[in-house]
């Protein structure tokens, strides 16, 4: 698609029209955001969003009025015959300006701790059988892999309605941040590390896997449509699958090189058969070979070279350290955790644990462990 | 690429200015006439000074003063200079956005310089020099002492503050910034994805410039702690000299992590470490701890000064003693503490567990407290006053509301479920520009409105001040109260361009504010140029044009080198106003009078400032001799002043007699300016007794 002209007649009308219809909040748009959650986890979110503002609009509301009020009716020369120079103090107000907001963030900070709980990115959504994706941010592009599905999809995220959904997530190259807009909130991605992500789709519609993490030239393409489909078009979509299957091999090839990246472009979706088992383990395991990696074997950089960049090859189950997690849906090997109070370096020093990811079944307190 | 001994890998191809002369694309052709503005504004700054013959007082007044005034002077001047270079760069960048409907006119590389650039230096070189160049003024003033407690390391501080600025000034010339933001997040900011001289520039202009500012934190808690004149306890310190103290103690815990951060971030980038790097365990988490560990107390060292300065403009411009002083004081001090428990909520989306976050969340929350409490008492020190609609009021009335509006959407994004959803957006952008600017911004402002006639002796223009204060407020709403709307639609932050169309009319209202906020610089260039000239006019020799209630408006304005003429022995909370009250404010012994011991002038500071930029420019380009030989001068200068004859100046006992006895005959006899008159010719600083109080 070619660069469009600073200031076409057509961008001149749109701006037009667009001044003229809003302004207004909030533009309703057809794609699913914030205003127009189509899945419960962004629909809660969405509701303590309006909550908060609401509860806080009561709060803030007083001292709007009040300082202009003040200002007006004690202004010099307005006619007000009260002057107390030298007050400083009473009793009763300087009770209510403490008890006041410490009453309004108890409250709100026990609807915090609530929805935080509620709201965990890592908790599971109710129903059986979730739809595992392992989605990899490459510079510009979104690649969402299916394993069990065995199709690997770039620039594109489809899932059926109804079912929920398991991300897990890295980067192959500096750290991003995933934003599933009209599903659910986002978080980081880093490479060598694993975060996750659990959504689901409540209607069909049509949101956006935003990058958020400015990372170079081609930041602004990452954002490609997330759709939700019912349960019989993602098996047609699926089965849609052609072309030559993505392989270890030839997965470098997929990643933009270095400063080529072009700015600006509509990104092409391109839906693959998937014929490795664990293309995410490998992913992941090439920032844990224990040895350095050239500049132009890391993607992103400026002088990436993917015949330099070869992913690591060797049997799934011996990609990663066998303390690294995350249980549950751990690298080929079924449902346990065997380390769940250990995660990989740095994350603990951190207090975060992007590596040392929760499974489905775990609880608080392993996570917690997990950090400390 | 070629490294020479000489130059190290310095070239050609880094040189901005040649670029214009390439053929170049408009982004570059941008590019690079900005590095000409920079040349050219050098040369037009020699030449004034040697039309004008300013060489020799630059050098023997000003760059080897060691007073506080001057220092102060200097860093706000310093502020100001880099402020101009801020505020142009935020308007180019909102005219690209305003275009940028799938792409705009710069290259997103161009506009990622800028919006590093822009955030480096409005946090780093705008607002925390401006506000310690404010300190530099009031503290010792305000707590009766004759200069800060180490007159030379406040002079090395604003040396190491000028690397930094003067090397983001180079960086636009030569070679170019960094392209990962103010906060330059690794690995991206790392030497495998940007080997150019970009995040060296950063690493070396952020790791200088802190050691400044730990310096400046010593140095004020210090002066705080031990020069405060007989009577002044802590409870009867000007809540401005309190919030100075809770910034001071906040810099000498804050700057650590950052320099260390800073120096880690070098090692991996120039001796091959692997701290934050993708391979060998590097973990880029360490590095948002440890960066925001900094990062946020640095929120509260740019608002607490902020808020002393709005508790003092409060009570000056309502003719009305402070309202809830201790309560202010210890909800400053629980800003304080608070600020270091929750670094956390910067990074939510981290992936650590809802434990954490629910933690870091709460903590977050609990500062609305105290910050609610102090809204509350600067309303109530203006209720039942005679409040001067003055420009610092017309800045208090749109920091209040703003600033509420600001802490509000802090509030909604303390709550890690909601921070998820509008995390990196132009939601992010709109909070913090709706803090920092109706905070620190237009507090800084107010400050140099009420203080411009202390230090220069003369009042600046009534009517160009309060146009410019206008069209802050009003430019800063119209510019980023839209970006909330956008960031809740989905636009991210950092964003060069967006393929949305529902966006467009937000960018071209924001642009609009943007235009506004230039028309706003510009109005306050034009206030100082049109209150130059009429100087004499505007004149204050009495030093209280406000009716001051704090110890430095009982000087001369401008105040002499040695503040006082007798160290004050104060008896209240309000010392200067009470005595005007009573009566007492100008009587004085003249047999208590003795001559003044003034600490000697210095080229320690001089010194560092340049050498500090050649050896940060050095390392930026691998010019390790030059590297070796200015930190060889650096240290050497600094342990020969051990060695060098130290000889103060003695300021006779008459000569300090004669000035101030002028003043205070003068106060004795002048006529006294009512409030409603103060902005008038006749207003000459000595103001009328408060009339009509009940008390």
């Amino acid at each position: 698609m070619s660069k469009p002209a600073l200031f076409s007649r057509q961008k001149i009308i749109t701006v037009l029209a667009l001044l003229a219809a809003c302004l207004a909040l909030p533009v309703s748009a057809a794609a699913a955001d914030l205003f127009n959650p189509i899945g419960p986890v962004l629909a809660a979110e969405a509701w303590h969003l309006v909550r908060v503002t609401l509860i806080g609009a009561f709060v803030v509301t007083p001292p709007l009025l009040l300082i202009v009020f003040v200002i007006w009716r004690y202004r010099i020369g307005g006619g007000s015959s009260s002057y107390w120079p030298t007050w400083e103090f009473n009793g009763f107000y300087e009770t209510a300006i403490w008890a006041g907001p410490l009453v309004v963030v108890g409250f709100l900070g026990i609807w915090l701790v609530s929805s935080t709980v509620e709201l965990d990115p890592y908790a599971p959504l109710p129903g059986a059988d979730p739809l595992r994706i392992d989605l990899v941010g490459l510079d510009d592009k979104w690649l969402a892999l299916y394993p069990d599905e065995r199709v690997a999809a770039l620039n594109e995220i489809v899932l059926p309605v109804g079912r929920p959904v398991t991300f897990r997530i890295t980067s192959d190259t500096v750290m991003q941040s995933f934003l599933p807009q009209g599903f659910a909130g986002q978080i980081y991605l880093m490479p060598g590390m694993v975060t996750e992500l659990n959504l689901a789709a409540s209607e069909p519609g049509e949101g956006k896997a935003i990058q958020t993490q400015y990372n170079g030239s081609g930041f602004a393409n990452q954002r490609v449509p997330m759709r939700a489909v019912s349960k019989a078009d993602f098996e047609t979509w699926v089965t849609s699958a052609s072309g030559a299957p993505l392989t270890a091999d030839r997965y470098p090839t997929l990643i933009s090189s270095g400063k080529s990246v072009q700015e600006f472009h509509a990104a092409q979706a391109v839906l693959m058969p998937l014929s490795d088992d664990c293309l995410f383990e490998r992913v992941v395991a090439r920032y844990h070979q224990n040895a350095p990696i050239p500049v132009a074997a890391q993607p992103g950089s400026p002088t990436y070279d993917p015949g330099a960049a070869p992913l690591p090859a060797g049997a799934c189950g011996a990609l990663l350290p066998a303390n690294f997690g995350p249980a549950g849906m751990a690298m080929g090997t079924g449902e346990t955790n065997p380390m769940a109070d250990e995660t990989m370096s740095g994350a603990a020093d951190s207090g975060a644990q992007g590596a040392g990811a929760k499974g489905s079944g775990e609880q608080e307190g392993d996570r917690m462990s997990g950090s400390e | 690429m070629n490294e020479t001994f000489l130059l190290g890998r310095l070239s050609l191809a880094d040189i901005e200015p040649l670029k214009l002369f390439q053929n170049p694309d408009i982004s570059t052709a941008i590019g690079s006439l900005a590095s000409w503005v920079v040349i050219v504004g050098a040369i037009a700054v020699v030449a004034l000074l040697t039309v004008k013959g300013w060489w020799k007082p630059l050098f023997t007044e000003w760059l080897n003063t060691t007073d506080h005034k001057k220092i102060g002077i200097m860093y706000l001047t310093f502020a100001g200079v880099m402020f101009i270079r801020g505020v142009l760069e935020g308007v180019v960048m909102r005219a690209h956005l305003m275009t940028s409907y799938e792409g705009g006119f710069l290259t997103s590389e161009h506009f990622a310089e800028l919006f590093s650039t822009h955030g480096t230096i409005m946090i780093f070189f705008v607002l925390m020099p401006a506000l310690i160049g404010l300190m530099n003024l009031l503290v010792p003033l305000q707590i009766g002492a004759r200069d800060v407690a180490f007159p030379k390391l406040n002079q090395i501080s604003l040396g190491f503050t000028a690397v930094g600025g003067v090397l983001i000034m180079l960086s636009l010339v030569v070679g170019g910034f960094e392209t990962g933001g103010w906060t330059a997040y690794p690995p991206y900011t790392g030497a495998a994805f940007q080997p150019g001289p970009g995040p060296d520039y950063w690493v070396w202009a952020i790791g200088l410039s802190g050691v400044g500012s730990l310096l400046t934190g010593l140095n004020f808690a210090v002066t705080i702690y031990k020069m405060r004149c007989p009577g002044m306890t802590f409870m009867r310190m000007p809540l401005f000299v309190w919030t100075a103290l809770c910034t001071s103690i906040l810099l000498i815990f804050a700057l650590p992590p950052l320099t260390a951060v800073t120096l880690m971030q070098a090692l991996d980038r120039y001796l091959d470490f692997h701290f934050f790097t993708n391979d060998l365990g590097g973990n880029m988490m360490n590095y948002a701890n440890m960066f925001w560990m900094f990062g946020h107390p640095e929120v509260y060292i740019l608002i607490l000064p902020a808020f002393g300065i709005y508790s003092e403009i409060s009570q000056t411009y309502s003719g009305k003693m402070l309202y809830g002083y201790t309560s202010l004081v210890l909800a400053t001090m629980a800003i304080a503490v608070l600020s270091f428990t929750v670094w956390l909520h910067h990074f939510f989306t981290m992936g650590q567990s809802a434990a954490i976050n629910a933690a870091f969340g709460v903590a977050t929350m609990l500062i609305a407290i105290p910050t609610g409490v102090k809204v509350y008492v600067w309303i109530a020190t203006l209720w039942r006053g005679r409040v001067r609609l003055r420009t610092p009021i017309v800045y208090l009335a749109g920091f209040i509301v703003f600033f509420v509006i600001g802490g509000y959407t802090g509030v909604i994004l303390a709550n890690p479920t909601i921070n998820f959803a509008v995390h990196n957006s132009q939601f992010v952008v709109a909070h913090f520009h709706n803090v920092l600017l109706p905070g620190t911004l237009f507090a800084i402002l107010a400050g140099i409105y009420t203080w411009f006639p202390k230090f220069f002796g003369f009042r600046l223009d009534e009517t160009w001040s309060l146009r410019t204060a206008y069209l802050f407020v009003i430019g800063f709403a119209v510019t980023f109260l839209p970006l909330y709307v956008l960031g809740l639609m989905g636009y991210p932050r950092r964003s060069p361009a967006f393929d949305d169309p529902t966006f467009i009319p937000y960018v071209i209202v924001s642009f609009l504010g943007a235009v506004m906020l230039l028309g706003a610089l510009t109005s306050l260039i034009v206030s100082f140029v049109v209150s130059v000239r009429k100087r004499d006019e505007l004149a204050v020799p009495g030093g209280d044009p406000w009716d001051g209630w704090t110890l430095e408006w009982a000087t001369p304005a401008p105040v002499p080198e040695w503040n006082f003429a007798v160290i004050p022995e104060v008896h209240s909370r309000h010392a200067f106003g009470i005595e005007k009250m009573s009566g007492n404010a100008f009587s004085f012994e003249e047999s208590e009078i003795e001559a003044i011991e003034m600490p000697a002038g210095s080229y320690i500071g001089l010194a560092i400032a340049v050498f500090g930029t050649l050896l940060g420019f050095a390392l930026v380009f691998w010019i390790w001799w030059l590297a070796a030989l200015s930190l060889l001068v650096m240290v050497g200068y600094g342990i020969a002043l051990g060695f060098l004859p130290n000889r103060p100046i003695i300021v006779p006992a008459e000569e300090v007699a004669r000035v101030h006895k002028s003043w205070a005959d003068a106060a004795l006899g002048e006529r006294r300016t009512r409030r409603e008159d103060e902005t008038l010719p006749t207003n000459r600083g000595y103001a009328a007794p408060i009339a009509g109080a009940h008390a």
